[in-house]
């Protein structure tokens, strides 16, 4: 059963929570392009939160092209864009090298960099083609 | 009625009062102790058990003083004023002892913040078209009875009954007037409302998860709010068939087609009586409250959310979380679900329905 959780005890704001847990799930592929998200509601009543910090997480997804929301039909998970978004794409590039560099400062060799990089390019080509 | 036959049912209340009260803490979620959440572990400890302990010795007790004290109080006076003394004195008097074993559970409570909140992504959301036809036909049976009404309330004569004996026929007529024609079909509507409502809301209480056992307690649950949901919709059914019967059979008889209430009504109201009683005695003990005794498996995962969060309960029984969106929320210490009272629309539904329906029963009462 795929769950998120909210902890109350750190400083991240509980929106911020939400929308990480869910942004993690599409990348592990637990939750592929067309799944289903639940309601707004339903997960503001679960977790006991405001209905609009739930909408503001959804809305940050949306942003983020990891969802699409339609009013009737709810919040779905969205297949990549078939065209490249030379401008997101380029606002990405500084947060892809920051992850690089924080990996290479926690010690990592750069063949070791390569070989994970090539792992996840991979897994996600598989899920693509599926 | 005889006195004593009156009296004895009385007493059978008081002692099914008590009996709940003392059947709570059994069948309460493992986490829950009088209606604090004091963690698994602690749940299990030799203080937890001392505390249900002395709650158990005070209910027994309690209960035999108060039916005795009802019983002496009905030889020495004979007056049926009496008779509600009895259940008074054994609510009463738990809900002290209650007090008392909830600030003991206070002190036992884990200190430190509350368990995290989930949320489940991926299973199906509530759905019942059971609750929303039952509100529907509670709607519909208050409808009917009212147009019944007012459409022979031209030809009805200047005296109409106004109450029935036990044996369905009329021994109390008065005046005609809005009031004496109309209360028992504005009670259908309402009832049929407020019932229905309780239904609907059920069928889409909050869950309440543990985690990470999280699927044997999302079954669980589910199971339990349908099996709940079912009985109030049974009831809710029953309740408006009784209540449009009354309504439109009363209007037939003020003007002279029948002589008295169809029978069915009286064996409604025993149907009504003996099903709500049982049932609620076989869902408790089948399924613990919340679903407890389902989610046997889940060990000790600690339960999260709502159910977890001291910080929403008020007295370990009022819910008030003024972010959740969730109406009916289930109890921490009793059997079923009760409001949020942080939401503004489960407070409007609770306090229409209690101030209609007490509007209602005065009016009644002034009007005859």
């Amino acid at each position: 059963m795929l769950v998120i959780m909210v902890d109350w005890s750190t400083d991240e704001p509980v929106y911020g929570q939400i929308a990480r847990q869910i942004r993690a799930r599409i990348a592990s592929g637990e939750l592929p392009a067309g799944s289903l998200l639940p309601s707004v509601r339903s997960v503001a009543s679960d977790l006991g939160v405001n209905l609009n910090t739930v909408a503001r997480a959804y809305r940050i997804l949306e942003e983020e092209r990891f969802v699409v929301i339609r009013d009737r039909a709810g919040a779905t998970v969205a297949p990549p864009a078939r065209d490249a978004d030379g401008a997101i794409i380029e606002s990405l590039s500084e947060e892809l090298s920051v992850v690089l560099a924080r990996r290479r400062q926690a010690g990592l060799r750069s063949v070791e960099l390569r070989r994970r990089i090539g792992g996840e390019l991979a897994s996600l080509r598989e899920r693509g083609e599926k | 009625m005889a006195p004593n036959i009156f009296f004895f049912m009385v007493s059978v209340e008081a002692v099914v009062i008590g009996g709940l009260f003392l059947l709570y803490p059994r069948i309460s979620r493992r986490g829950l102790l009088f209606g604090v959440y004091v963690g698994e572990e602690r749940w299990d400890s030799g203080e937890s058990r001392r505390i249900v302990r002395s709650w158990q010795y005070g209910v027994v007790l309690w209960t035999i003083v108060s039916v005795s004290l009802g019983m002496a109080l009905f030889l020495r006076f004979r007056s049926p004023v009496i008779a509600p003394v009895s259940p008074l004195v054994v609510t009463v008097g738990c809900l002290a002892l209650f007090l008392r074993a909830y600030f003991r559970a206070r002190a036992l409570a884990a200190p430190g913040p509350p368990p995290p909140a989930v949320a489940v992504l991926d299973a199906p959301e509530a759905r019942s078209i059971f609750s929303t036809l039952v509100l529907l036909i509670g709607v519909l049976g208050g409808i009917i009875a009212l147009s019944y009404a007012a459409m022979h309330y031209a030809e009805l004569p200047d005296r109409v009954p106004t109450h029935f004996g036990f044996s369905g026929r009329p021994d109390a007529w008065r005046a005609k007037s809005f009031w004496t024609v109309m209360l028992l079909p504005l009670l259908t509507l309402v009832m049929g409302v407020g019932l229905g409502g309780m239904v609907f809301f059920t069928a889409r209480a909050k869950r309440a998860l543990r985690f990470p056992q999280t699927k044997i307690s999302v079954e669980a649950q589910v199971r339990f709010r349908q099996a709940v949901a079912r009985f109030l919709g049974v009831i809710a059914l029953l309740v408006t068939a009784m209540l449009t019967l009354g309504s439109v059979s009363s209007v037939r008889v003020g003007l002279g087609l029948d002589e008295g209430l169809s029978p069915i009504m009286m064996a409604l109201t025993l149907v009504l009586l003996v099903f709500a009683l049982g049932r609620t005695l076989y869902l408790a003990l089948h399924f613990g409250q919340g679903g407890a005794r389902l989610e046997r498996g889940a060990g000790n995962a600690p339960l999260t959310d709502g159910l977890a969060d001291n910080r929403n309960w008020v007295l370990g029984s009022f819910y008030i979380n003024r972010d959740d969106p969730s109406i009916f929320v289930e109890r921490r210490f009793g059997f079923g679900y009760t409001i949020n009272f942080g939401n503004w629309k489960a407070v409007t539904f609770f306090v229409g329905f209690m101030v209609v329906l007490l509007a209602l029963i005065v009016a009644a009462i002034m009007k005859g």
